[in-house]
């Protein structure tokens, strides 16, 4: 049987590079409740439940793989006070998640990187935080 | 990945992820058809627990979304439909039609219960 490929880099980057169009962010409005060109399922009463049960504050120091734009990460950067790692294998995604990151003014605490899950490039044991929005599906 | 999530985490440091998967023991027909409707890493066949158990993670608890899942596909597909024509224009006409029907056809999966929505959490 004929499958998809894990990564869809034309697929997302083409999603990602239109982020700022009106349709697209009034339909994700709609849909999840967030403006960050995501295309899942991860709602945003259920970013705000993960921010609580990964006890995120100012101290903690978040990791988000298969980012994109930066849902839910820069979000919970937004609405915990915490740092984040914004972590994705597409260049549209994670250009989009240093834009965001200059827009929302989240610049000291708060980066984006080009990367895998498989090989994140962080010094091991210094993350307090993991977390990724139907990546492994 | 849950191996490099492990790497980078600080002892006690925390997990938590949302993922598509299919119920245990479906029967082979309904499988293949729910791997061809599903995201593509849907037919991982080991379960998520025994995976993040291997990977070195404890406390590891799993919660079911699905409801939520059904909901948030129905939102999307109402909310694509009423915004189509800007969709089109923004992404294209193959993407917004192919993405209408894979909605649609999600939809229904759900709701023949060939589809899961989880959110796992674990500890290092």
């Amino acid at each position: 049987m004929a499958q998809e490929p894990l990564l869809e880099p034309e697929r997302f980057g083409h999603r990602y590079a239109a982020s700022g169009e009106a349709a697209p962010r009034a339909a994700e409005l709609e849909a999840l409740g967030s403006d960050y060109s995501a295309t899942g399922y991860t709602t945003r009463e259920q970013a705000d439940g993960l921010g609580r049960l990964l006890a995120l504050g100012p101290a903690s120091v978040l990791v988000d793989i298969g980012a994109g734009c930066g849902w839910p990460g820069l979000y919970l950067a937004t609405a915990f006070g915490c740092s984040v790692i914004s972590v994705d294998p597409v260049i549209e995604g994670a250009r989009a998640a240093l834009e965001r990151i200059d827009s929302d003014g989240l610049g000291p605490r708060a980066l984006a990187l080009l990367g895998t899950g498989e090989h994140l490039p962080i010094r091991p044991g210094s993350i307090d935080a993991v977390v990724h929005a139907d990546v492994m599906c | 990945m849950l191996g490099a999530s492990h790497r980078v985490l600080r002892p006690a440091g925390r997990l938590a992820f949302h993922t598509i998967e299919l119920p245990p023991g479906l029967a082979r027909a309904k499988r293949r058809r729910a791997i061809s409707i599903g995201p593509p890493a849907v037919t991982v066949r080991t379960s998520y627990l025994g995976l993040l158990q291997s990977a070195g993670f404890i406390e590891v608890d799993a919660v079911d979304l699905t409801a939520e899942y059904l909901a948030t596909q129905h939102r999307w597909l109402a909310a694509t439909l009423r915004h189509e024509e800007g969709l089109r224009g923004a992404l294209g006409d193959d993407a917004v039609g192919a993405g209408i029907e894979r909605r649609q056809r999600t939809v229904n999966a759900i709701e023949e219960g060939l589809l899961l929505r989880t959110l796992y959490t674990a500890t290092r």
